[in-house]
C-alpha cells in the first residue's frame, strides 16, 4: 500500500522534475565559452549589421574563449528596450547611446562604467576627434566611445529643381525666403517634413535659436547659468519658424508624414519638394536609393540681427557611442570589443559605407563627405540635438511643443514659458 | 486505507490544487500582483532606471487631475468607444444577417469579410499609413483622378480629423469579429422557431426584426462589453499609425501612458495613468453591465 502511494507521488513529481531539469539545462547552455559578452546595436539597416558582425568576428578570432552575442535592434524600438533592460538590471554588456541627457540618467543611476582608465591607456583618447568627447563626458569622466558616424544637420536640396528654376543656394534667411517664394510660385513644396516623428521639426527651432542668440543663449538656459527658455532669443526663433510655416514653406500634411519608411524623402524623389533640413546621414540613404547625384547641401543660413556664429552646427561627432554596463562580467574584454568596432579595418569599412568615422585624420574620398568633414572641422561649436541633450522629460516636452508650434496651435511665447517651467522644475532655477 | 472511488463532480482537494494551482499562480504573478505593483508605483517618482524610487504620496494623482493631455486622451478613448459601438455592432449585425440568409452560397463572403481581422495590426497600420498619405496615398490619388480634389484630406496630419480616420480604420478591422460573433449566435437559434414563425406567417423581415434580433440580445450585449473594454484599452494600431499625434490629437490613455513611461522616463506617473485607466475601464464596464442587465432577460 505504502509502495503504491510512493509510486503515485513519483508519478506526480515526474513533470516537475522534468521542468526543473529543463530550466537548469537552459541555464547551463551558454557555459561552453569561457566568457560571454552581449552586444546590442542599432545599425540594423543596409550594411550596418555586417559592419558590426565583421568587427566582432575579428575579435572572436583573436580572442578564442570569448563569445560575443550580437543583437541588432531597430532604432526606435531600441530606445524603449534598453530602458527596460537597464531598469530591470539585465542590460547587455555593450550598448549604444547618443550621449547627452539619457546617458547622464544612466550615469546617475550607476548603470554604466567610467572609461577614463581605459581610454588613457596607450593614449587611445587621441585617436578620436576632440569634439567627439563632449557628449559622453560628465564630471570629467568619459562614459562612451564614439564609433558610428559624424552627422550634422544641413539643408539638402535638389540640384535639378534649383537649376530648373534658376535658384542659387541661400546663405541668409532673407535669401532663403526668396527661394521659398519662387518654389511656391512654381507649385513645388519648398521643404519636405516628417512631422509625425517630431525630431525633424526641432532641428529647425534649435538651429534658429543658435543663429538668433548664439550657442551661449541655449547653454545659459540649459545649464541654468542665468539664461531662461523664455529669453527673447527663444521667442524670436519661434516667431521666425512660424512665419515660415505660415508662408506654406512645408509640404502638405507635414505633421502626419513619417520619417521612417522614407515618408519624408519620397516627396524629394518625386520632385514634389525641393529641400529638407536633415542630418548628413541622409546621404547614405540617397546613396542606397540611387539618388545621390541629384542632392547637394548648404549650411543653415544666418538670420537678420542674429548674433550666432554661422559656422556652428547642430549634430553629433560620434552619433552612436558605445558604453559598458556596470553589470557586465568581463569589462576588459568588452572594451576590447568596442576597440575592434572602430579599429582601422572598421574605419575603412565605414568610409566605404558613406560615413565619416569620428576619428582624427581620416582619409575621405567621396566629395560630398569631404565637404561635410570640412564643415565639421571648421565649426566653432557642435551642439548635440536638444532631444538627446536635455533630460528625457524636458526633451519630450520640447518635441511636443515644437510639433504644436508647427501646427500653429502653440505660440512661441507659450512654448517658451512651458519649457522654462519644466526646466526650472527639473534642473532648478537659473542663476548667474 | 480505503480509497473512495473517484467522483469527477466532487474532486479531491489535491486534484483541485494540481489542476488549478499552476493557472492560479500564473494569474497571481503576472496579472494580479502587477495591478497592485502598479498602484504602489503610482505613489512614487521614479524614472525606471534609478535603483531607488522617491515616495511622493498622492502627488502624481493630483498632477493627473490637472493634466489636460490625460483628459484629452480620456476623451479620445471615449470617442473611439462611441464610434466603435455605433459602427461595428450595426454593420456586423447586418453582415451576419445577410450571410446567414444566404446560407452556403454566401460562404465565400464569410471568409472574405473575415480577412481584415486575420491581418496583423502592425501590417494594417503600415499599409494604411501609405493609403492615407496626403501626397502619395491611394485615397487622395483616386479622389484626384475622379476630379474630387476638394475632398482630398490630410487624413492623418490634420489634428481635427486624425482621430476619426483612426477610429474608422479600427472599425474596419473589428467589424468581421462581431460579424462572426453574431453569426454564431444566429446559428444557435433553433430551426424549430423559424418553422413555427413561418407557420404563423411571419414575413422574412418581420422574422428578423421580432424573432432573430431579440434572441441574440445576449451576443449583442457581449459585443458591447467587448467594445467598451477593447476601445478604452486600445493601443497598437494607434501607436504604429500616428504615435498618438499630431499634437496628441489621437492620443488615447494607453498610448499616453506608454509615452510617459518610455519617452519621458516617468514610470511613476505612467503607473498613475495606468491605475486611472484600470479604474475607468472597470467602472465603465460595470455600469454598462448594470444598464444592460434588464435587456438581457428575455
Amino acid at each position: 500500500m505504502k509502495l503504491r502511494n510512493r509510486k503515485i507521488i513519483l508519478k506526480r513529481l515526474a513533470p516537475m522534475a522534468a521542468l526543473a531539469l529543463a530550466v537548469t539545462g537552459m541555464a547551463a547552455l551558454p557555459a561552453h565559452a569561457e566568457s560571454t559578452i552581449t552586444l546590442w546595436h542599432i545599425q540594423s539597416t543596409g550594411t550596418g549589421p555586417k559592419l558590426i558582425q565583421d568587427a566582432v568576428d575579428r575579435f572572436m578570432a583573436d580572442n578564442p574563449g570569448v563569445k560575443v552575442v550580437v543583437s541588432p535592434i531597430a532604432n526606435d524600438a531600441y530606445k524603449d528596450k534598453i530602458k527596460v533592460a537597464l531598469g530591470a538590471n539585465s542590460a547587455p554588456c555593450i550598448f549604444p547611446s547618443w550621449g547627452g541627457g539619457p546617458l547622464a540618467t544612466y550615469v546617475k543611476a550607476g548603470q554604466v562604467i567610467d572609461l577614463n582608465s581605459y581610454v588613457a591607456a596607450n593614449s587611445y583618447k587621441a585617436r578620436f576627434l576632440p569634439a567627439s568627447w563632449s557628449n559622453v563626458t560628465f564630471n570629467d569622466k568619459i562614459y562612451g566611445i564614439p564609433v558610428e558616424n559624424s552627422s550634422v544637420a544641413v539643408i539638402w536640396y535638389s540640384k535639378s529643381l534649383f537649376k530648373k528654376y534658376n535658384l542659387s543656394t541661400p546663405t541668409t534667411w532673407t535669401q532663403l525666403l526668396k527661394v521659398v517664394a519662387v518654389l511656391k510660385s512654381k507649385g513645388v513644396a519648398p521643404f519636405t517634413m516628417g512631422g509625425k516623428a517630431k525630431w525633424p521639426e526641432i532641428m529647425w527651432y534649435d538651429y534658429l535659436v543658435d543663429r538668433v542668440g548664439g550657442s551661449a543663449a541655449f547653454n545659459a538656459a540649459a545649464l541654468r547659468t542665468g539664461g531662461k527658455f523664455t529669453d527673447p532669443t527663444f521667442v524670436r526663433a519661434g516667431q521666425l519658424l512660424q512665419n515660415l510655416v505660415k508662408m506654406g514653406a512645408f509640404i502638405n500634411g507635414y505633421n502626419g508624414i513619417d520619417y521612417d519608411t522614407a515618408g519624408m524623402r519620397a516627396p524629394l524623389y518625386a520632385g514634389k519638394a525641393a529641400m529638407e533640413l536633415m542630418g548628413t546621414w541622409e546621404y547614405s540613404s540617397f546613396l542606397s536609393d540611387k539618388m545621390a547625384s541629384d542632392f547637394g547641401f548648404f549650411p543653415f543660413p544666418t538670420v537678420p540681427g542674429g548674433v550666432g556664429d554661422p559656422t556652428d552646427v547642430l549634430g553629433t561627432v560620434g552619433d552612436n557611442y558605445y558604453s559598458i554596463s556596470s553589470s557586465c562580467a568581463d569589462k576588459a574584454n568588452a572594451f576590447k570589443v568596442i576597440q575592434y568596432l572602430i579599429d582601422d579595418t572598421s574605419v575603412k569599412a565605414r568610409i566605404t559605407d558613406g560615413r565619416i568615422p569620428p576619428v582624427a585624420g581620416v582619409k575621405l574620398t567621396d566629395p560630398n563627405n569631404v565637404n561635410i568633414y570640412n564643415l565639421l572641422s571648421k565649426a566653432n561649436g557642435v551642439q548635440l540635438w536638444w532631444d538627446q541633450y536635455l533630460p528625457p522629460d524636458l526633451a519630450q516636452l520640447h518635441l511636443d511643443e515644437t510639433q504644436a508650434l508647427f501646427g500653429l496651435s502653440e505660440s512661441p511665447s507659450g512654448m517658451a514659458s512651458k519649457q522654462e517651467a519644466l526646466a526650472s522644475k527639473l534642473l532648478g532655477a537659473s542663476k548667474k | 486505507m480505503k480509497r473512495k472511488p473517484y467522483d469527477p463532480l466532487k474532486p479531491r482537494i489535491t486534484t483541485l490544487l494540481w489542476m488549478l494551482g499552476p493557472a492560479v499562480v500564473m494569474l497571481a504573478v503576472y496579472l494580479i500582483w502587477p495591478i497592485f505593483q502598479t498602484l504602489k508605483l503610482s505613489l512614487y517618482d521614479w524614472n525606471g532606471i534609478d535603483r531607488k524610487a522617491k515616495a511622493i504620496g498622492f502627488g502624481n494623482w493630483v498632477e493627473l487631475f490637472h493634466d489636460h493631455i490625460f483628459w484629452l486622451s480620456v476623451k479620445n478613448s471615449f470617442i473611439l468607444l462611441l464610434i466603435s459601438a455605433l459602427v461595428e455592432i450595426p454593420i456586423g449585425l447586418g453582415l451576419a444577417i445577410l450571410i446567414f440568409r444566404g446560407g452556403k452560397r454566401f460562404r465565400i463572403f464569410k471568409f472574405g469579410y473575415f480577412f481584415p481581422f486575420l491581418m496583423s495590426t502592425v501590417g494594417i497600420s503600415i499599409l494604411f499609413k501609405q493609403i492615407f498619405d496626403t501626397n502619395f496615398g491611394l485615397i487622395n490619388q483616386v479622389l484626384g483622378i475622379l476630379h474630387l480634389s476638394g475632398l482630398e484630406q490630410d487624413w492623418l496630419g490634420n489634428k481635427h480629423l486624425a482621430i476619426y480616420t483612426v477610429a474608422l480604420l479600427i472599425c474596419w478591422q473589428y467589424i468581421p469579429f462581431y460579424m462572426l460573433l453574431f453569426l454564431a449566435a444566429l446559428n444557435g437559434i433553433s430551426p424549430d422557431i423559424e418553422e413555427a414563425a413561418a407557420i404563423d406567417g411571419a414575413a422574412s423581415w418581420k422574422f428578423t426584426r421580432y424573432i432573430q434580433i431579440p434572441l441574440i440580445r445576449g451576443a449583442m450585449i457581449t459585443a458591447l462589453l467587448l467594445i467598451v473594454i477593447g476601445s478604452l484599452k486600445y493601443f497598437d494600431l494607434i501607436w504604429v499609425l500616428t504615435n498618438g499625434g499630431p499634437e496628441f490629437s489621437t492620443s488615447v490613455m494607453a498610448s499616453y501612458l506608454y509615452t510617459l513611461a518610455f519617452k519621458n522616463y516617468r514610470v511613476g506617473y505612467a503607473s498613475t495613468v495606468a491605475g486611472a485607466l484600470f479604474f475607468i475601464v472597470f467602472i465603465t464596464a460595470i455600469s454598462i453591465g448594470r444598464i444592460t442587465k434588464r435587456f438581457r432577460e428575455v
